[in-house]
């Protein structure tokens, strides 16, 4: 089987803190094809970013492996790293903090250019205008001139200026006003597929995730509880956690809203320096048993490419039967 | 007769028209939503409700409050309007107990503070409310500060709550326990509820009627459903087309319906109508002419086209 662009496994992470470490990532295995768009979704404070950040070496792993294009990028010196930078690339959260108040948006998007000693730079950037829908003659306007559509069309121009095989996007529409969000999704999506990259897709929003991504991943404190396909998540969600994400989302219409069983997963996302024995979610979970305190759940497989990690799961059974996202009776 | 009456209610920061001429009223026991995006001039209108604009704001038209008209824009509201704020953590005071926050307005005898504030919070669902009188923010996740919030607009017994985007900063998780707090209180005590929001799903959950802002102007008031089953006003439709649709039935799309172009300056606004550059129906007259809302069936909508 070839291997994949991106593959992790066993990643740990905790940063210290007052009240004792921080497990931020607490052993994740994760593969992403190339040309595939994975979801990477859960509750602030669940370890996605700190995820994102390992996965571009900003940070290091206090366990495990990443390997990108074949190689583990783990042990590499930040000089044996250098070749391997421009393919991985990012879109930040926030536009405004992103870019450099001083610097024209002609000289952002070519700064990588210029780091990274290519040629042609004059050219690229009006490409990549184009390619984001930005005016030529926006290159000369400092960020302060511009909306927070134009600015996050920058921040994707940039990324996408040394031609990477992976892009990830840390809520790069969540700071975005309504009317703007979906052209910037689009971008997004049209960049994509175009240019064959790989995404993975941070986002807290699952009606974007559903159009964006082929693949989701749920994350509850550290861990990744659920990975489906798209075909199978959102009709199928098996984890109780991933449930209660979908029963959360607002309705889109009042009779909608009037016709969903009200369900509100009780309570706060449990604390990272002392995660609770057995299933990190059985403090919130309506289903939970008395194994789950305690012993910790399996990977469950509930088809090829659909797993879950929960006691209440049998494998190969599919869909399972704990009821609607609603708590048990 | 409405517990909230606006009439012509304008808000100029210098060249900056932020609400142009905006008329609407709240019913006694109705949750209006007031939406838009970023420069609409709903947080404005929410900030001249209650009482916290800015000196620098220059303030025309009248609100009237259970029949008395306001005249102070920057002064506490006595009785009657209290808010929660998008920021909890803001919001509270970081170096004071949360009791002594939530009953600060109410002047009571120190020997009366702790069980009053035990009481309100217990009245927005946090648990161990005794222990938590004596807690700081910091100690709080961001959902329990937002009770907090609100256990403090609450403790001012108030009959208008206007709550600024009182889950943005929150996840979803958390949104569905509050929305469904504000549900329940508004029950409970019989409140009016002022919801000013961007997101239209936070909208459907909990609005009896919306009012819809486009860069300071009002372009629709609708009962909710009217709002979502047929909007009329070319942006209000344009906000519900450019959502990603979602649920088990929704079709997958490839692309998402967008809404062109960007939100207009307003130093100063645009002549005519202020959606006029972004939409498809524009003419020469829309560029021209400011349209004035009238009536179609229950809705009011601002569109020469409607």
């Amino acid at each position: 089987m070839p291997e994949p662009l991106l593959r992790l496994q066993g990643v740990k992470k905790s940063y210290p803190s007052p009240a004792g470490p921080v497990q931020a990532v607490r052993g994740v295995d994760l593969t992403l094809e190339a040309g595939e768009r994975l979801a990477l979704v859960g509750e602030s404070g669940c370890g996605k970013s700190s995820l994102a950040r390992l996965i571009l070496r900003l940070a290091d792993v206090d366990a495990g492996e990443i390997w990108f294009e074949g190689v583990n990028i783990i042990q590499m010196s930040d000089r044996a790293l250098r070749p391997f930078r421009p393919r991985l690339q990012m879109v930040f959260q926030d536009p405004v903090a992103a870019l450099n108040p001083r610097r024209t948006v002609f000289q952002a998007i070519e700064d990588p250019l210029r780091v990274h000693q290519r040629p042609d730079r004059a050219a690229t950037v009006a490409r990549l205008l184009a390619e984001v829908g930005l005016e030529a003659g926006l290159g000369q306007r400092y960020p302060h001139e511009l909306s927070g559509g134009q600015k996050q069309r920058v921040g994707l121009a940039r990324a996408l200026a040394l031609d990477p095989a992976l892009l990830i996007a840390d809520e790069p529409v969540s700071a975005l006003d309504v009317s703007v969000r979906a052209q910037v999704i689009n971008l997004l999506g049209a960049a994509c597929r175009n240019r064959g990259l790989s995404l993975l897709f941070i986002g807290h929003d699952l009606a974007v995730v559903r159009h964006l991504a082929d693949r989701i991943a749920v994350m509850h404190l550290g861990e990744i509880v659920e990975l489906a396909p798209r075909a199978r998540f959102w009709t199928g969600a098996a984890h109780p956690y991933a449930q209660a994400l979908l029963a959360a989302v607002p309705a889109t219409t009042p009779a909608e809203a009037a016709a969903k069983t009200p369900f509100v997963l009780q309570g706060d996302l449990p604390s990272a320096v002392a995660p609770p024995a057995g299933c990190s979610f059985h403090t919130r979970c309506p289903h939970a048993e008395p194994r789950c305190r305690t012993i910790p759940p399996p990977i469950v497989q509930l088809a090829a490419d659909h797993w879950a990690r929960c006691h209440l799961l049998t494998p190969g059974a599919g869909t399972p039967s704990l009821g609607s996202g609603g708590p048990a009776p | 007769m409405s517990l909230l009456q606006i009439d012509q209610l304008s808000v100029r920061f210098g060249a900056t028209m932020a609400l142009d001429s905006l008329s609407l009223a709240i019913a006694a026991g109705e949750t209006l939503a007031l939406v838009g995006e970023s420069g609409s001039g709903k947080s404005t209108a929410a900030l001249a409700i209650a009482g916290l604009l800015s000196h620098q704001a220059t303030v025309t038209g009248t609100i009237r409050f259970d029949g008395q008209a306001l005249t102070d824009w920057r002064g506490v509201r006595q009785g009657g309007i209290a808010m929660v704020f998008q920021d909890a953590m803001s919001a509270l005071n970081p170096v004071h107990r949360i009791g002594a926050q939530v009953v600060e307005a109410l002047r009571l005898p120190r020997a009366e503070q702790r069980v009053a504030a035990a009481r309100f919070l217990d009245q927005v669902g946090l648990p161990q409310p005794e222990r938590l009188v004596d807690a700081y923010p910091h100690e709080l996740s961001g959902g329990m500060r937002q009770r907090v919030g609100i256990a403090i607009a609450v403790a001012q017994n108030p009959r208008l709550l206007i709550a600024d985007e009182p889950t943005t900063a929150l996840d979803v998780t958390i949104q569905a326990q509050i929305l469904a707090l504000l549900r329940d209180l508004k029950a409970r005590l019989g409140l009016s509820l002022l919801l000013v929001t961007h997101d239209l799903g936070v909208v459907a959950e909990t609005a009896d009627r919306v009012a819809v802002l486009y860069a300071g102007c009002l372009m629709e008031l609708a009962p909710a459903a009217a709002l979502f089953t047929s909007p009329h006003h070319p942006y209000t439709q344009g906000l519900l087309e450019a959502r990603p649709p979602f649920g088990t039935q929704a079709p997958m799309l490839a692309e998402l319906v967008e809404i062109p172009g960007q939100l207009p300056r307003l130093d100063p606004p645009p002549a005519g109508c202020r959606f006029a550059a972004r939409c498809d129906r524009a003419d020469q007259r829309c560029r021209a002419e400011q349209p004035v809302l009238r009536p179609i069936a229950d809705t009011l909508v601002a569109c020469h086209h409607a």
